[in-house]
């Protein structure tokens, strides 16, 4: 069923669109949480709050491409339930590891004197993954917000994992520089 | 934390952006890398072929080595004293100037100063002219002279004079010449012309 046809039955308010939406995208949403939370059930978890909010949330939203609107619903779901539950761990995931590359982009000495609004440093984030050539973008999107690892990026970025690699270190090095060059500090 | 700082403002990314990579992840819009290193690494190869193939060609016998003045002869008589086609009779005469460096008994030594638009003869040959037997000299002052076969001296044009010729063959000639006097021949590659009107430049 197209994504056009499942969004309607959200809107006519038939319970077959979450049926619909899991035979479609039951597979996509689980990959993206297992990325986040390594773990089977906190990923059923995940996903099932996914349907749940997609059902509370069309309408009023009318999304054009379902899979990357419920593929966020299900990274933020994802992310809440990791910051829930390990306070004091760390999960052995690909989130884990992005958040330790990620550790070097935000200029500053870590401890925060002004709060910031993570929608303004999405702001420059946006704006400078716009300045990207293709594949940093891409390879950029889809280790820090795909959180997929190295070999799939390399798989559907069609290049080798060490390009990879090289794309993520060049691209967040060029992140704090631009960061720093727009202001920001942390 | 910073680094969740810049995992929660990532939510907020563009759709665009986020829908482009989806699509990707998704195989609805595989990256394919053109072939390209092979095709060049086929061009290259063929490049270096080509390049041997004109460089034996510059070099081996028979091929293009530097065209002496006297090879491009109209009726097809080469200069290197090796073959010849033929006789060397021109089909009609052809008529140059050139220089009289030097008399001999049956004609003069002389340097091509125009060839007269045919490509027989370069400007600047040396060649040696030699008189037909019913040679004639049509230049004014000189049109009493009669050839005989061994007086070609005696037409009494002075060496330095650049005169009309009309050939009526082109003979490849050597240089039988051991006298220290004959500097206008020096090559093997000289020419030796046939002609039966001497006329003024």
């Amino acid at each position: 069923m197209h994504d056009e046809e499942i969004v309607e039955l959200y809107w006519k308010r038939e319970e077959s669109a979450i049926t619909e939406t899991q035979n479609k995208y039951q597979r996509y949403l689980s990959t993206i949480a297992y990325n986040i939370l390594a773990d089977e059930l906190d990923c059923e978890e995940s996903v099932n709050d996914t349907y749940l909010a997609a059902w509370n949330s069309m309408p009023p939203h009318r999304p054009t491409v379902l899979s990357a609107y419920l593929g966020k619903i299900t990274r933020r779901i994802s992310i809440d339930i990791y910051r829930r539950k390990n306070c004091d761990k760390r999960r052995d995931s690909q989130y884990t590891v992005s958040l330790d590359e990620l550790a070097e982009c935000l200029p500053g000495n870590g401890t925060p004197e002004n709060s910031m609004e993570a929608k303004v440093l999405a702001g420059a984030i946006n704006a400078f993954l716009k300045t990207l050539g293709d594949d940093a973008r891409h390879v950029f999107v889809g280790r820090y917000y795909y959180m997929d690892s190295l070999k799939d990026i390399a798989g559907y970025c069609n290049m080798k994992e060490s390009k990879v690699k090289t794309l993520l270190f060049r691209t967040r090095n060029s992140l704090k520089t631009y960061l720093e060059k727009e202001g920001f500090q942390v | 934390m910073k680094q969740e700082l810049i995992m929660d403002a990532l939510e907020f990314l563009d759709e665009d952006i986020i829908v482009e990579t989806d699509e990707l992840r998704q195989g609805k819009n595989v990256v394919k890398k053109p072939h390209v290193f092979k095709w060049n690494y086929i061009a290259l190869v063929a490049a270096a072929v080509c390049l041997c193939i004109l460089g034996v060609s510059m070099i081996t016998p028979g091929g293009n080595k530097s065209a002496g003045p006297a090879e491009d002869y109209n009726g097809g008589v080469k200069t290197d004293g090796c073959d010849m086609e033929h006789d060397g009779e021109l089909a009609e005469s052809q008529r140059m100037l050139v220089r009289i460096d030097e008399w001999k008994t049956d004609g003069f030594y002389g340097t091509v100063v125009d060839n007269g638009g045919q490509g027989s003869v370069m400007a600047g040959m040396c060649i040696a002219v030699e008189f037909n037997s019913d040679m004639r000299v049509d230049i004014e002052g000189y049109r009493d002279y009669a050839y005989d076969g061994t007086n070609a001296k005696s037409c009494g044009i002075k060496a330095g004079t650049v005169v009309s010729v009309d050939c009526t063959e082109l003979i490849p000639h050597v240089n039988n010449s051991t006298g220290a006097d004959s500097t206008a021949v020096t090559s093997k590659d000289d020419l030796t012309v046939k002609v039966s009107v001497i006329r003024e430049r």
